[in-house]
């Protein structure tokens, strides 16, 4: 009952406080609205990723065969008319105006010396006039500099080890040599979870900044653990019949428990303002916040404990909680190795990953893969705790 | 009866110590002072009784019921008014002293009846909703004591509490302690005002340097030095050869000048003065005042120390 007088105790003095409950409460949705809304285009999901088919300008700068290329048959498959449409043009003047007055999105210049090269074995080039779209040029770019690749590769093999070798980009009819259909793609587009849907920017910036959060929720719980001291009501509490670890878990209880509540309040706050789906395994999603507050609150204490001011506590776990968010792409994914090898260790990947998997509908075993892992960390720094209490305790 | 009991108590910081072989006895229904200079080891022994420190030798029991073995039966038994204000300042007066009280097991009705009591008890109903924050020095003192009195310990232990109040919060926080002693409790009652240690305690231990000096009645103390009367003169013109001569007189055991005060101890004020008085008119020295001392419990730590209380 006397813990529960503490639990009670710290939740009574938080809900106080003002600058807390902004601090808690508003500022996370504040944030993912800004977030969510300033870095939208960076999340390509199935409902704002759709590009549209290019609209192309092929120029011959001279008479030219090049349908023993298969240029023609490759234009022609179904996927590239998905995503291609290309009319021939007269001359580079002409395609640079199309793409000046909008008519065109890209266009392709052959050189005169372009199949002459090809045979000679010497590499072929084409020019590219990119137009004003970014996603479109990067699209048709990608196109053509694969098909380019393939002609040379084809070239250079038969050149190497004879024409029976080399096998064609396409036959004349379209058909492979080996019976394969050489058009299909080698990439096989994939998702986190089996449904084939991805994570809008709000999502991915609702569960980052939930995990990071909560992961600062324990730093409410370090400053109450000082303010005691400084106040010397901890040398009260001390006097009084309730051992000092009652005193200690209740604190931190206490301000797990205000953690819980602000993840619900994240959580059904982003459902609500910012339509953000947040799957349908509610059971995981509170798995996955008990481990982030377990692991927040003994990350906090640890530092707590072994620091002797507020300040220079407060100061450390800020700056793990920021290292930590930055390493796991909490604010931005990076795709640096190094800084992806070391956000694994981190709680916010763990916890990250696990989160976008349930609000996209994985495997049960895909997210109890991440819980657990998030688990170990959480054990991880629980042991670290543990350790630092029974080492320093908690007194003045 | 004895309801404290300190038995060769020692406690070291580092190389230093602090406590030394002390022993105590405190009775119950008294109230008991612990006199002594900032850094006797008061306090040290204060938080050895409550278990907050713990002792490196002896023993220390309080109602039978060793600190050691059974340091949360002690505490119940328990209430401590630190030196230092130890309240929350952002929650009113009525929740922190409910809030304590929950933490001695209060709860309902009675929590709210002994709530309602220790603050009428130091007169504070009116402000019961007011944060601490709003509350004078004083006033904070007070409420300070209310949160240790409202599970009606046994033993009530004050540290210095009214250091730093005005004078009268000083006199309610010490007509207080005689109203809780009267109500049945035991106080131990740390100063180092020697003057509100002789106001209200029954027996006093003079502490210094982590052992007990002396220990007693008022009386008893009081009689150790009943020969060492203070004489103080106001005197301009004191020179050296004054005070040598002083210092030959025959009853005289020690002679101080602090700028123009003189301060003579003597087995008999009545028999020395003329003598004083002849050496400095003998000297040309002008005395503006004389006042005689009898002798206190701080006259008894300067004669058993050779400083004061508040050196």
């Amino acid at each position: 009952m006397k813990i529960c007088s503490i639990i009670w105790f710290e939740i009574r003095k938080l809900i106080k406080t003002r600058t807390v409950l902004f601090n808690l409460f508003l500022m996370p949705l504040l944030l993912i609205f800004i977030l969510g809304n300033a870095l939208a285009p960076m999340f390509a999901s199935n409902e704002d990723g759709v590009i549209s088919g290019v609209n192309v300008m092929l120029v011959k700068q001279s008479d030219q065969d090049l349908n023993e290329f298969g240029l023609k048959t490759f234009l022609d498959t179904p996927e590239m008319q998905e995503m291609l449409n290309v009319i021939d043009g007269g001359s580079r003047e002409e395609a640079l105006a199309a793409i000046r007055e909008g008519e065109m999105d890209f266009a392709v210049v052959i050189p005169p010396d372009f199949v002459s090269k090809v045979k000679q074995g010497e590499a072929a080039t084409w020019n590219f006039i990119n137009g004003q779209s970014h996603s479109k040029n990067h699209v048709a770019q990608m196109i053509f500099d694969s098909y380019l690749d393939e002609v040379n590769r084809t070239q250079a093999t038969t050149i190497v080890l004879g024409p029976t070798a080399a096998v064609p980009v396409l036959s004349a009819d379209g058909s492979s040599t080996d019976g394969q259909d050489l058009v299909h793609s080698y990439v096989e587009n994939a998702s986190l979870n089996k449904q084939g849907k991805s994570y809008s920017a709000f999502q991915y910036y609702a569960a980052s900044m939930l995990i990071m959060f909560l992961l600062f929720s324990g730093l409410v719980a370090s400053e109450s653990l000082h303010s005691e001291i400084d106040t010397r009501t901890l040398y009260r509490l001390q006097s009084m019949p309730i051992s000092t670890l009652h005193i200690f878990v209740g604190k931190v209880v206490g301000n797990s428990f205000i953690a819980f509540l602000q993840a619900a309040v994240i959580i059904l706050g982003t459902t609500w303002l910012y339509d953000v789906d947040w799957g349908t395994s509610p059971q995981y999603l509170a798995l996955i916040c008990v481990l982030v507050v377990l692991a927040s609150m003994m990350m906090a204490v640890s530092v707590s404990l072994l620091c002797k001011s507020s300040s220079t506590a407060k100061t450390v776990v800020q700056m793990i909680v920021i290292f930590m968010t930055f390493f796991s792409g909490g604010f931005q994914q990076i795709p640096v190795d190094i800084i992806q090898k070391i956000g694994e260790f981190t709680v916010n990947h763990w916890a990250l990953q696990g989160i976008l998997r349930i609000m996209l509908g994985a495997d049960q075993g895909e997210i109890l893969h991440h819980a657990l892992m998030l688990g170990l960390v959480s054990g991880v720094f629980l042991l670290v705790g543990a350790i630092s209490y029974r080492k320093v305790g908690y007194h003045e | 009866m004895t309801f404290v009991e300190i038995k060769d108590v020692i406690k070291r910081y580092g190389d230093k110590l602090s406590v030394d072989h002390l022993n105590l006895s405190i009775k119950k229904g008294e109230i008991f002072g612990l006199l002594g200079p900032n850094g006797a080891g008061k306090s040290t022994t204060i938080n050895m009784i409550v278990g907050l420190l713990p002792m490196d030798q002896g023993e220390i029991t309080v109602d039978g019921i060793s600190v050691k073995a059974r340091p949360i039966e002690v505490k119940k038994r328990i209430g401590l008014v630190p030196q230092d204000l130890a309240l929350y300042e952002m929650m009113s007066a009525v929740d922190n002293v409910a809030f304590f009280g929950k933490l001695y097991g209060l709860r309902g009705h009675e929590l709210k009846e002994r709530v309602a009591e220790a603050l009428s008890f130091v007169g504070l109903e009116d402000r019961a909703k007011d944060l601490p924050k709003t509350f004078s020095g004083g006033m904070k003192r007070r409420l300070n004591i209310a949160c240790a009195i409202m599970h009606h310990p046994k033993l009530i232990i004050m540290d210095e509490p009214t250091v730093g109040i005005d004078p009268q919060s000083r006199n309610h926080i010490l007509e207080s302690v005689r109203k809780l002693n009267q109500m049945g409790s035991t106080v131990i009652y740390t100063s180092h005002y020697m003057e509100e240690v002789s106001a209200i305690c029954d027996r006093v231990a003079i502490v210094d340097q982590g052992h007990v000096i002396a220990c007693g009645t008022q009386d008893e103390l009081r009689e150790r030095v009943a020969h060492e009367e203070k004489i103080k003169m106001k005197a301009s013109g004191i020179t050296g050869d004054i005070l040598n001569e002083l210092r030959q007189l025959p009853r005289i055991s020690r002679v101080d000048l602090q700028e123009n005060e003189l301060a003579l101890y003597t087995s008999s004020s009545q028999h020395d003065l003329q003598d004083i008085l002849y050496v400095c008119a003998k000297h040309d020295a002008v005395i503006h005042s004389v006042e005689c001392e009898q002798p206190t419990l701080e006259t008894l730590f300067l004669s058993l120390t050779g400083r004061t209380l508040r050196d």
